[in-house]
């Protein structure tokens, strides 16, 4: 079978999209298929994003509580959200978008603004304990109805998808993908999260880690047959308010930016929407605690990188990456 | 006499806190609980040099690979934050 490289990139969810298939030359099929993802994208994203007037997620936001019919997209992401929150202890919190508002982020990046949710928010000077109950609470309070399709939200509980929707679009998109061309070879890549597919035989899929504090570099890289990639910083999507530098990752403990020993981290794992879960929980919880709870999970492999420039992975990154920056060194986390 | 064992009581005390301080201290900077890694000894795939040719963001809608493009492996992304 003769096999060709083909590709598709455009811009959704804000950020860069590419797809790229080694794929049967003659797939028409194949081909039909794969130019069909930005519409895929498209309507995630306009079901999800905060930053659209129209969007599903918009309209709940600015109800101030109460039951919804969603969309089976927006119905999955709200049940994949709450089992990620469960699995990481409510550190991954859907709940968190009065703190990005809050913080600046109230709009797409690109165009922040000063002006107001319009919602109660958490006050800065909020104890930490209160604000932490508060954010926990409000996921619990969150109740899903897959047989009606409805979503029930509380007053003043308002939701962000932010990373979770993109990682979810990558994945689906992969297996649409796979299901006409199961031969082919599949990378799916949403800014940097990414789904890959390799047949049995293939030659490896090779992913650069960026150098987080010089993004025109690399700093490591891994090598895959299959599975998905996800990074997350704190030193992306920064911005000046209040006289001090905000982040997007939020640490629903303080409500405020997080402020751990890891500035940047990468995780490998079967799937994209959990290793943008785990990659950002990481970035929360910092090393010791961060690495503890991810290595309670099982096949999770990490890359950490923390703010004096070392590098720390977990015992499932050995042998898949190396540094490919002499100026770092690289550690393995030992439990415990 | 009395004054001499003042001194000492009050040099012995100061020496003390300044030791109690530094490991404190130490404690505070131990590295974490890591193992050095031996280079790339373990890697099972062959790893092509870095290189930012592997991936082109400037690439935009379809495309068709040749191998005239400016990037050298089809097989080649970057992870990055977003």
């Amino acid at each position: 079978m003769s096999k060709e490289v083909i590709g598709l990139s455009f811009h959704s969810m804000d950020t860069l999209v590419e797809v790229r298939a080694i794929a049967d030359r003659h797939s028409e099929e194949f081909k039909a298929a794969l130019q069909q993802t930005p519409q895929w994208f498209a309507q995630v994203e306009d079901s999800v994003s905060r930053f659209k007037p129209g969007t599903e997620l918009s309209q709940v936001n600015q109800a101030n509580g109460g039951t919804f019919a969603v969309s089976p997209i927006f119905l999955t992401l709200m049940e994949q959200s709450l089992q990620a929150a469960r699995h990481t202890g409510g550190i991954f919190n859907p709940t968190i978008v009065d703190c990005l508002v809050n913080s600046g982020y109230k709009k797409s990046f690109g165009a922040i603004s000063g002006k107001s949710s319009g919602r109660k928010i958490l006050s800065v000077h909020q104890p930490v304990a209160e604000s932490q109950n508060r954010l926990l609470t409000d996921c619990e309070a969150i109740k899903v109805d897959v047989e009606q399709g409805t979503v029930t939200l509380p007053p003043e509980v308002g939701l962000d998808f932010g990373g979770i929707a993109k990682g979810w679009a990558v994945d689906q998109c992969l297996t649409n993908l796979l299901a006409l061309g199961k031969d082919a070879e599949i990378c799916v890549n949403a800014g940097g999260d990414l789904r890959l597919y390799l047949p049995k035989g293939g030659e490896a899929w090779q992913i650069d880690i960026q150098n987080p504090f010089d993004l025109t570099k690399d700093l490591a890289v891994a090598c895959l047959q299959a599975g998905a990639v996800a990074t997350s910083s704190v030193l992306k999507r920064r911005w000046w308010s209040g006289g001090s530098y905000k982040h997007h990752i939020i640490d629903p403990r303080t409500g405020q930016p997080s402020e751990s020993n890891i500035v940047a981290a990468t995780v490998i794992g079967p799937t994209a929407m959990e290793a943008e879960v785990w990659s950002k929980t990481l970035c929360i919880l910092g090393v010791e605690e961060g690495f503890a709870l991810l290595d309670r999970q099982t096949g999770w492999a990490a890359l950490s990188i923390l703010n004096n420039g070392q590098i720390i992975i977990n015992r499932q990154m050995e042998g898949i990456t190396s540094v490919t920056d002499a100026s770092f060194a690289m550690a393995v986390h030992i439990a415990g | 006499m009395a004054k001499k064992g003042a001194w000492v009581d009050i040099v012995l005390k100061t020496g003390g806190v300044i030791a109690f301080v530094a490991v404190l201290g130490a404690l505070k900077q131990a590295p974490l609980p890591t193992q050095q890694v031996s280079a790339a000894s373990q890697q099972t795939y062959q790893v092509q040099p870095s290189s930012a040719a592997n991936y082109d963001n400037s690439l935009n809608g379809y495309y068709q690979y040749q191998s005239a493009n400016s990037y050298a492996n089809p097989r080649g992304f970057q992870t990055r934050a977003s």
